[in-house]
């Protein structure tokens, strides 16, 4: 589905991705584990080009969506309604919800009047958000409350009908209860999505995640199968980190 | 112990001086200003379109420096918004570093300029340019309108950058990540979300606009008339203050105030809801 072949990238003269090659499997849930600094969010930042937006960013490498380089000559557009992602704080824009839930689908120009209204429930619908808000589409996005807005920064992506979903640290503005809710969320959506998600908090990759990887210092040291990665690590570094002498 | 109340003291009375200084002239304008108002009657003063203060008794209406005034700021607001918020979008959104870094002393350097200059080269470029191409004298509604327009530019775009840049990154981060354009995201998110600075930018170039008092007396012509068309010359209700204060006493000079009195409540509205729309978008 994804992949990456020798993935470098500088900030300036910061140099944050070394060589990075990894394959993210169709309808799977891809972890990326690893300390602060380490590159987690700038490779997950690779795989729908948001890097483009920081200036002084360059990069060099692939990276294959459907065998095709993104970073050859590829829609923007394109890649990133097909690639979406969802943020580390929930960012719903100041808008009603259904506006925000509306807004990939109006850009794109993809429905308009009943059809519109009908993308829109399904989104809320997948997300479990249709019950708490099918009676105040219109209120401002911004009153929900935490969890309820992460849901609705997925419903909004998932109204464009992305096929991978990036998810940058999605719980980590989020209590435990919600946590345990968006991540039971995240199963249920692995089954028409191929999910990627960044987390510090390695419970999480473990519980969620069928593949794992571990980076630090922009080196992608360990890829495998969350199970294994998790109870017989291959390289030393990945051992000391997952059992805590690490970071 | 003692030191610090006798400092605490001090800056006090450094910070009334200006809540004092705001007491007194409004007390004075006020003072010199309403009685003659009372003894037009006030809505002959303010709906009265005759200003003949020589005449006998004479007769004080600033009917004609209000509307003048009004459609001077509403062109000025017509031209320097759309440039102005054009400029500010392309600065904050578009444009590169370097760029963003060659445009703003540039247009620190336009605020800064006397606004006499603007009059001097008004009269010297844009009259002679409307009398051979638009038509009328030349010094008219128009002109005012142009020259206040390049005037306000610095406040409208300082004021809709602010705005722009208090714009949260991760509004357009989600935007941008759904495939969104950056016209987009503009359009669509950013200045929906700066809505309230926005407006906050075209009541202060408003506020601009209606005190400027020089290069408007040197571009409008000054006449008092209400104007039927764009190209005939006004006089808004600075430039009657300024023009006539030299020579006037008694009753004229009272008559002055007065006009002060109501330019005075026009700047208070437009601040108080200056205010209260930033404070609305603030709670949204």
């Amino acid at each position: 589905m994804l992949a990456s072949r020798d993935l470098q990238l500088w900030y300036g003269d910061f140099h944050a991705l070394k060589g990075v090659s990894m394959t993210i499997e169709p309808h799977s849930i891809t972890a990326i584990i690893g300390p602060s600094g380490c590159g987690k969010s700038t490779m997950l930042r690779c795989f729908n080009r948001m890097n483009d937006l920081v200036e002084g960013c360059r990069v060099e490498g692939e990276v294959l969506f459907e065998g095709r380089n993104i970073y050859g000559r590829y829609d923007l557009t394109e890649l990133r309604k097909r690639v979406g992602m969802v943020f580390q704080r929930p960012n719903p824009f100041p808008l009603s919800v259904f506006e925000n839930v509306a807004y990939g689908a109006r850009i794109h120009g993809l429905a308009g009047g009943e059809r519109l209204r009908e993308s829109v429930k399904k989104a809320l619908i997948a997300t479990q958000l249709w019950t708490d808000v099918a009676d105040r589409l219109s209120t401002p996005a911004l009153d929900l409350s935490a969890e309820q807005q992460q849901r609705l920064c997925i419903s909004r992506l998932l109204a464009v009908a992305p096929d991978v979903l990036l998810m940058d640290e999605p719980c980590s503005a989020l209590d435990p209860l919600a946590t345990q809710h968006i991540e039971e969320l995240m199963l249920e959506l692995k089954k028409d999505y191929t999910i990627v998600i960044v987390t510090h908090n390695m419970q999480q990759a473990a519980r969620v995640s069928d593949f794992t990887g571990f980076m630090l210092l922009g080196e992608l040291v360990e890829f495998g199968e969350t199970d294994t990665l998790f109870t017989a690590p291959r390289d030393r570094r990945t051992e000391d980190y997952i059992t805590g002498r690490y970071g | 112990m003692k030191k610090e109340t006798a400092i605490r003291l001090t800056l006090l009375g450094l910070a009334m001086s200006t809540v004092t200084a705001l007491a007194v002239i409004t007390t004075f304008i006020l003072k010199e200003g309403v009685p003659v108002m009372f003894r037009q009657g006030p809505a002959q003063f303010l709906f009265g379109t005759e200003w003949r203060p020589s005449a006998e008794p004479p007769v004080f209406g600033v009917w004609a420096m209000i509307v003048g005034s009004f459609a001077v700021t509403a062109g000025a607001l017509a031209i320097g918004f759309p440039v102005g918020l054009g400029s500010a979008i392309f600065l904050s959104e578009f444009a590169p570093r370097r760029i963003a870094g060659l445009l703003k002393p540039a247009l620190e350097l336009l605020a800064g300029i006397p606004s006499v200059v603007f009059g001097f080269m008004g009269m010297l470029v844009l009259l002679p340019w409307i009398r051979a191409h638009v038509g009328g004298p030349g010094a008219s509604v128009l002109a005012g309108s142009i020259i206040l327009g390049i005037m306000i530019l610095p406040t409208v775009i300082s004021i809709s950058m602010d705005a722009l840049r208090s714009v949260p990154r991760s509004y357009r981060e989600g935007s941008f990540a759904l495939g969104a354009t950056g016209w987009q995201t503009t359009w669509r998110v950013t200045l929906p979300a700066a809505r309230a600075g926005l407006v906050a930018a075209v009541i202060l170039g408003m506020g601009r606009a209606v005190g400027e008092t020089m290069a408007v007396i040197m571009v409008t012509g000054n006449t008092v008339q209400i104007p039927r068309s764009i190209t005939q010359p006004v006089r808004t209700l600075t430039s009657n203050i300024a023009l006539e204060m030299n020579y006037a006493d008694g009753e004229h000079r009272e008559a002055l105030f007065a006009t002060g009195v109501v330019l005075f409540a026009i700047i208070m509205i437009l601040n108080t809801i200056a205010n209260a729309v930033s404070r609305l978008g603030r709670r949204s």
